[in-house]
């Protein structure tokens, strides 16, 4: 029994305070059930940024900015900031890609999943669900050996260009010049206050760095070694959101009708079964890849610019799903998501001597 | 006898999948030694060693932390 009594405040906090924030920032203008969604957001910025031009979905989310710095603040603050890549960056850019792309097939990252069910859109169960079994899969390919190799100590300065360019990103949020895209309507003209979803971004930026949270490590790590660790966010965010969105009258319990969902049950499964298991062998969820990405990691920084490709890609080629559901073209692309990305598991397999 | 797991420069999940393969194919009474140079793997490794309720000890230096698991019997092995 005593593995369960592993001291666990930290990350209970860091889930915690994400789930009520979460809540509370749709009460305060972010789109229904979309509180924190790092796929979502990541799509939003792309759209801002013109590489995409699905007019409804085009917002610099400051909240995505906050996670990069937080992390990075809080490496920095306690001496876990290291500059390092090089560990087959090609293949976790196309990994991050096609991890955006199922996101945007169910239409939210594994976060979102979670905050969808507690606010009742029970979809929310069909993409936990093909996030777990993704999960799993995932370890299959980790037990023959798969790995992506070893990365190596850099200069500093490479660790600085991404918290540097979410700095840019928040120059553009704050000066708004005219070739920066914004949504008239839609989920991309639903947004909190710039300085609050930064601030939110920046808290759960920094709990998320002290306790590695993560939304996919947390099922893998319950299969793999029957730990319970990295999971309690997941539970403490569920139960945060949850009895905020009952406070808040923020809770529809049901299938249809849901904000930004669609209720297609094997793409939401099989989009978020992609995620799952790009995400395992990418070693972490979207949101952890920011927060690695903010303490030096270049290669989760390669990630975060697939994510960015992805969610271009998604829309420019009629990839994402709608309120209305899964486009013509979207199930195939989760198809052949699942064929590339089972295709690395089988061949990545890195020597380690 | 001690076995030296190398993490050095490898991310989330393959340190923690390495040092489950040592414990694996260690004998009983065995030391692994897992070296790491980033805080994430350093924790990921911990927890697998606490999982398995294996005792283990930390050590720091400079850059570099040394993980030292010792392979007593398992949880999962004592039924």
């Amino acid at each position: 029994m005593r593995r369960f009594l592993i001291p666990k405040t930290l990350i209970i906090l860091a889930g915690l305070v994400m789930g009520v924030l979460a809540a509370l920032l749709v009460k305060w203008g972010n789109p229904p059930n979309m509180g924190i969604c790092v796929a979502c957001f990541i799509r939003d910025i792309a759209g801002a940024l013109g590489l995409h031009r699905a007019g409804v979905v085009q917002y610099i989310r400051p909240e995505i900015l906050g996670f990069v710095l937080g992390g990075f603040i809080a490496a920095y603050a306690f001496g876990e900031f290291r500059a390092r890549g090089g560990s087959t960056p090609l293949v976790r850019f196309l990994l991050g890609a096609l991890v955006m792309i199922g996101a945007l097939v169910f239409l939210g990252c594994p976060i979102r999943a979670t905050l969808r069910l507690a606010g009742g859109d029970l979809n929310g169960i069909t993409g936990l669900a093909g996030v777990a079994i993704g999960a799993l899969a995932g370890i299959f390919f980790l037990r023959r050996g798969y790995n992506l190799g070893r990365a190596a100590k850099i200069p500093t300065v490479a660790g600085w260009i991404v918290p540097l360019a979410m700095i840019g990103l928040l120059l553009l949020a704050i000066f708004q010049p005219g070739f920066i895209f914004y949504s008239e309507k839609g989920p991309g003209a639903m947004f909190a206050a710039l300085g609050i979803s930064l601030g939110a971004g920046l808290l759960v930026g920094f709990l998320a760095q002290r306790s590695r949270m993560c939304f996919v490590g947390a099922w893998r790590d319950i299969f793999l070694i029957r730990d319970g660790y990295l999971i309690s966010a997941v539970v403490a965010c569920f139960l945060g959101t949850l009895v905020f969105n009952l406070i808040l009258g923020q809770f529809h319990l049901g299938f249809d009708g849901q904000p930004a969902a669609h209720s297609s049950h094997l793409w939401n499964f099989l989009g978020m079964a992609l995620v799952g298991l790009a995400a395992t062998l990418l070693g972490g969820c979207p949101l952890r890849q920011l927060i690695l990405s903010g303490e030096g990691d270049t290669d989760a920084g390669m990630t975060v610019l697939g994510l960015f490709a992805g969610a271009a890609l998604a829309h420019n080629f009629g990839l994402a799903s709608s309120s209305a559901g899964p486009s013509i073209l979207g199930p195939w692309a989760v198809i052949l998501g699942l064929v590339i990305t089972i295709c690395l598991g089988l061949l990545m397999r890195a020597r380690l001597s | 006898m001690s076995i030296t797991v190398d993490t050095r420069g490898l991310s989330c999940p393959t340190p923690q999948q390495m040092t489950i393969q040592a414990i694996r194919t260690a004998r009983a009474g065995e030391l692994i030694v897992v070296l790491a140079d980033e805080a994430g793997a350093r924790d990921s490794v911990i927890r697998t060693a606490r999982a398995l309720q294996l005792p283990y000890k930390l050590e720091r230096n400079a850059d570099e932390y040394r993980i030292y698991i010792s392979r007593e019997e398992l949880w999962i092995e004592k039924k």
